[in-house]
């Protein structure tokens, strides 16, 4: 959750793992204007090298805006229909899906094993 | 004006419609939120849909240099309000766009599918945003 009083910089944890083909990026914090462009570099820089199936591991995330959403559906653009999978187990990060049918397109899941099922060689 | 022991408000004017200045503000609501007592669920609703409204200030109602907005929000017993008003141009969502997966316009869409109830109104002046929320 959000401290009252918060830092107003920038302060978004973001990283990335590869399984096999799969590029899972786990990220912490609050998405919102001071932080969707950074997430936005971080996972163009993600994509151009191209992976098979891209995991966005959202549990640590505990606000999301629209913003966030736009850096998502961008992701999707660029990849294989299925390939941008969300981990999500709250409804703080869950609901901006659902509420604006977002969740169409990228799907959800409860855990990144769940999200990575089925992927050849990204084990697990 | 008189505030009734049972209503709680917070007002803040003249906030700069910024990045940085509109996550403090989010910080505010949401720290009144929950020292008014609101269920967290109710108070993250409040605080998604007060700042996507606040965003869609930032975003659209100044172009070149941030203006201002005021934010102020009253519990009662049994409702919440939340009124954003700006003194800016409201752009509403560019519905020439027709890829379904486009989310110019969602920021908008979460304002109304968080609110109970979300009213825009617009005129020579600016905007005011008034969003509701009925606590059970």
């Amino acid at each position: 959750m959000a401290s009252a009083d918060g830092q107003d910089m920038g302060d978004l944890e973001v990283s990335v793992r590869w399984r096999g083909p799969a590029a899972v990026v786990t990220v912490g914090g609050e998405i919102d204007l001071v932080t969707a462009p950074e997430l936005g570099e971080f996972v163009g820089g993600v994509l151009e090298r191209e992976p098979g199936v891209l995991v966005v591991d959202l549990r640590a995330v505990d606000f999301l805006s629209s913003s966030g959403l736009q850096v998502l559906a961008g992701a999707h653009r660029q990849l294989d229909a299925g390939a941008l999978r969300v981990v999500s187990t709250s409804s703080i990060t869950s609901r901006p899906f659902t509420t604006t049918g977002l969740d169409e397109w990228i799907s959800l899941f409860p855990s990144v094993d769940q999200a990575l099922a089925g992927v050849a060689g990204a084990g697990g | 004006m008189d505030v009734q022991e049972d209503t709680r408000a917070l007002s803040c004017h003249g906030i700069v419609a910024e990045p940085g200045a509109l996550r403090a503000l989010r910080h505010r609501l949401l720290a009144w939120a929950l020292e008014s007592g609101i269920p967290d669920d109710r108070a993250h609703d409040i605080v998604l849909a007060g700042y996507e409204a606040l965003a869609n200030v930032a975003d659209h109602a100044y172009p070149g240099e941030p203006g201002l907005v005021d934010l102020d929000a009253v519990c009662r017993p049994g409702s919440v309000e939340v009124v954003i008003a700006d003194h800016g141009e409201w752009r509403p969502p560019d519905d020439t766009e027709d890829d379904p997966v486009s989310v110019r316009g969602r920021g908008l869409l979460l304002v109304q599918a968080t609110a109970d109830r979300a009213d825009v109104r617009t005129s020579s002046d600016g905007t005011v945003v008034t969003l509701g929320w009925q606590l059970d």
